[in-house]
């Protein structure tokens, strides 16, 4: 399935004539994308100036699955071309991230995926993709009891009784 | 894969999504997330605005850091508990008093009958800026304002209707700017009217987000709800007031979408109604009265000498005041009952109740649950506060948010004006040795026993509370969410209101 490109000459014509990237997963899937799909990501685009500094072309090995890497690969492709002011490194970061709907049901997945997500969005520095994330994430737990918080978030109570009714961590909110 | 196994800034960019209830709750799942919430400016924000019972102003000043906020509240908390206030200035206000108004900052009042003058008053970091305005174009008889909204509502000296032999009252809905002329610009019908059997007596006008309310008594009692901005009434009684008995003596809104009327029944009640949601703002429903509050049961031998039953509480404001980085929540606020007694050599009773307290009926009603008749016993011991109140002046907004300014009368007769905050977390700040004046009373309370022939049983309280005295010196005092005024006049004394003293926080 992965498709092996010569990383040295990775013009094609057509659309924008973007060039190609090489994406390497830790499952060693190697994905190619083209490189404005990606430049949403403030990583993959220091990396592609490092080669252009270079004239060098790698393979970016990235540290997770290809499944994971799909995922935000569909995210960048669907949002190509468009501008999102989160991503835009000269702008003041806005305090929440927006509302949008195609982001919600994109991440209707289960909590292991989206904390896997949130984690590549991370690591790639795609800052609305975190904000969509951690806003999908605060979404599960927003107003459940701590006991339900716990079971969602995969956490375990390790106060001792005493700390629990102690007056520091007791909460009259 | 788990939270706890993302690094600390993503666990704190979900975090930063919920709001404060489940920001404190998530204090309580575990100890990495305890530790993450305390060593997070912005969690740690958000969860100490909570504690205060109040909101974030967003629109304020933008960028401004939360760790400057947070500075700023931990700061203000300190200094209302001790009274160490940041300024003291003197604002001047010459001439008299024929209504006045404290909200969002600005104290404004109405002289002769159509003359306007109002102060921004001076704050721990800005100066003082006045309008005065020589005539409104027409004759004031009490007025509110929501600085906020750029609001100010004037209710008309009422006039007769020779013709139909009734009263013709108008509400003028007008932009606070310049010279006061201009009509609101989102006020679609900007003179509200409404006609009354007999000359008004007295009256009294509130603001609550996107209402205006007015109670007056012709000697009959009415009640007057409008949407300011659609026109649309939305409560309207005069004189039968559904299944409330006549003797209404006061009124008040509990939140836009509710209101109070106390009466002199018994020992008195509280009557709550609903016109509406306050979530959704739908406006088609009908008024309905959902619970029965009655205060404590006076002795038969004084069976019906109850004589005013007052209610007060600090006023509403849509938004939070731009100047500010943080306001008052609209739900956290106490309504300060004040019980006359015609009993020569007793006191008034002053009793204090948590907005939430009075809403929670409403939000049973909502649930399901038909009318309620609540006894005392049943909602006054855990959910209140009495204190016997000494002399000295009340001016009307002595009472903001959950503090209140008032002359207490202690065991020993001797009076002290104190600031009682109602905002505690006794488990959270364990109790200090009271020390100059300040306390922290978390034990129930019984009124003094000199008092207690008036009643049919002891008169018990618990609701907690810390108070700190106020320096004497003043005939009265008013309160806001960042100061306290002290006045040397009398309310509505036909004397200068002179100077007021303002001790920013």
């Amino acid at each position: 399935m992965p498709t092996i490109v010569s990383v040295d000459d990775s013009t094609v014509p057509g659309e924008g004539s973007s060039r190609l990237l090489l994406l390497v997963s830790s499952d060693n899937k190697h994905i190619v994308v083209e490189e404005d799909i990606m430049s949403r990501s403030r990583f993959i685009s220091k990396q592609v100036e490092g080669f252009e500094a270079t004239s060098q072309r790698h393979a970016i090995l990235l540290p997770f699955s290809s499944f994971v890497l799909n995922k935000v690969i569909e995210y960048c492709s669907h949002y190509r071309g468009y501008y999102l002011l989160e991503d835009d490194p000269d702008a003041a970061p806005p305090g929440r991230s927006p509302v949008r709907e195609w982001d919600q049901e994109f991440l209707d997945v289960d909590r292991n995926m989206l904390l896997r997500i949130i984690k590549a969005a991370h690591y790639l520095e795609i800052k609305s993709l975190v904000g969509s994330c951690a806003r999908a994430i605060a979404d599960m737990i927003r107003g459940k009891t701590t006991e339900e918080m716990r079971e969602i978030l995969g956490v375990e109570n390790d106060f001792t009784p005493e700390e629990e009714h102690s007056p520091s961590s007791k909460c009259t909110g | 894969m788990h939270f706890l196994d993302l690094p600390v800034e993503l666990q704190t960019a979900v975090l930063r999504h919920l709001d404060h209830r489940s920001v404190l709750r998530c204090t309580l799942v575990c100890r990495q997330l305890h530790e993450l919430v305390a060593s997070s400016v912005e969690l740690r924000y958000k969860v100490e605005l909570v504690y205060d019972g109040l909101v974030d102003g967003a629109a304020y000043p933008p960028g401004m850091p939360y760790s400057r906020r947070l500075e700023r509240l931990l700061d203000r908390r300190s200094a209302w508990r001790t009274l160490a206030w940041r300024k003291h200035t003197t604002v001047t206000m010459p001439g008299s008093c024929r209504a006045y108004e404290l909200v969002g900052g600005i104290f404004a009042k109405v002289f002769e009958s159509n003359g306007f003058c109002a102060s921004r008053l001076p704050s721990a970091t800005a100066d003082e800026r006045r309008l005065e305005i020589a005539d409104l174009g027409v004759p004031v008889k009490d007025f509110a304002i929501d600085p906020t909204q750029g609001l100010i509502a004037l209710l008309e000296q009422p006039g007769h209707d020779m013709q139909n032999d009734t009263e013709v009252a108008r509400v003028h809905l007008r932009a606070i700017g310049e010279d006061l002329s201009e009509l609101h610009p989102d006020a679609k019908c900007p003179v509200l009217e409404f006609r009354t059997a007999g000359a008004i007596h007295g009256s009294t006008i509130q603001i609550a987000d996107d209402v205006v309310g007015i109670y007056f008594w012709t000697p009959l009692h009415g009640v007057l709800v409008w949407n300011w901005m659609t026109g649309e009434r939305l409560v309207y009684f005069q004189g039968d007031h559904g299944e409330t008995p006549e003797d209404i003596w006061d009124f008040a809104l509990l939140s836009s979408r509710a209101y109070m009327v106390t009466t002199l029944t018994g020992g008195g009640t509280i009557e709550i109604y609903t016109f509406g949601d306050d979530l959704s703002r739908d406006s088609g429903q009908e008024v309905t009265l959902v619970a029965t509050l009655c205060f404590f049961e006076l002795h038969p031998m004084y069976g019906n000498l109850l004589i005013e039953a007052t209610t007060t509480t600090g006023p509403f404001t849509a938004r939070v005041a731009l100047e500010l980085p943080f306001g008052t929540a609209p739900t956290s606020r106490v309504h300060v009952f004040k019980l006359q007694y015609a009993v020569p050599g007793y006191q008034p009773v002053c009793l204090v109740v948590h907005n939430r307290t009075l809403m929670q009926y409403i939000e049973n009603y909502r649930a399901g649950g038909g009318h309620v008749n609540v006894p005392w016993e049943a909602w006054g011991v855990d959910g209140s506060r009495a204190f016997i109140l000494g002399n000295g002046s009340q001016w009307l907004r002595y009472v903001h948010g959950e503090r209140v300014v008032c002359p207490i009368l202690h065991d020993d007769r001797s009076t002290t004006f104190e600031v009682l905050d109602f905002n505690v977390h006794p488990t959270r700040d364990p109790q200090s040795p009271a020390t100059d004046g300040m306390q922290l009373v978390t034990e129930s309370s019984i009124l003094p026993s000199r008092h207690q022939p008036l009643f049919d049983r002891p008169v018990v309280t618990c609701l907690p509370y810390r108070s700190v005295t106020v320096p004497d010196l003043y005939v009265g005092f008013m309160i806001d969410g960042e100061r306290l005024l002290g006045l040397k006049a009398s309310p509505f004394s036909s004397d200068s209101l002179g100077d007021i003293d303002v001790f920013s926080f």
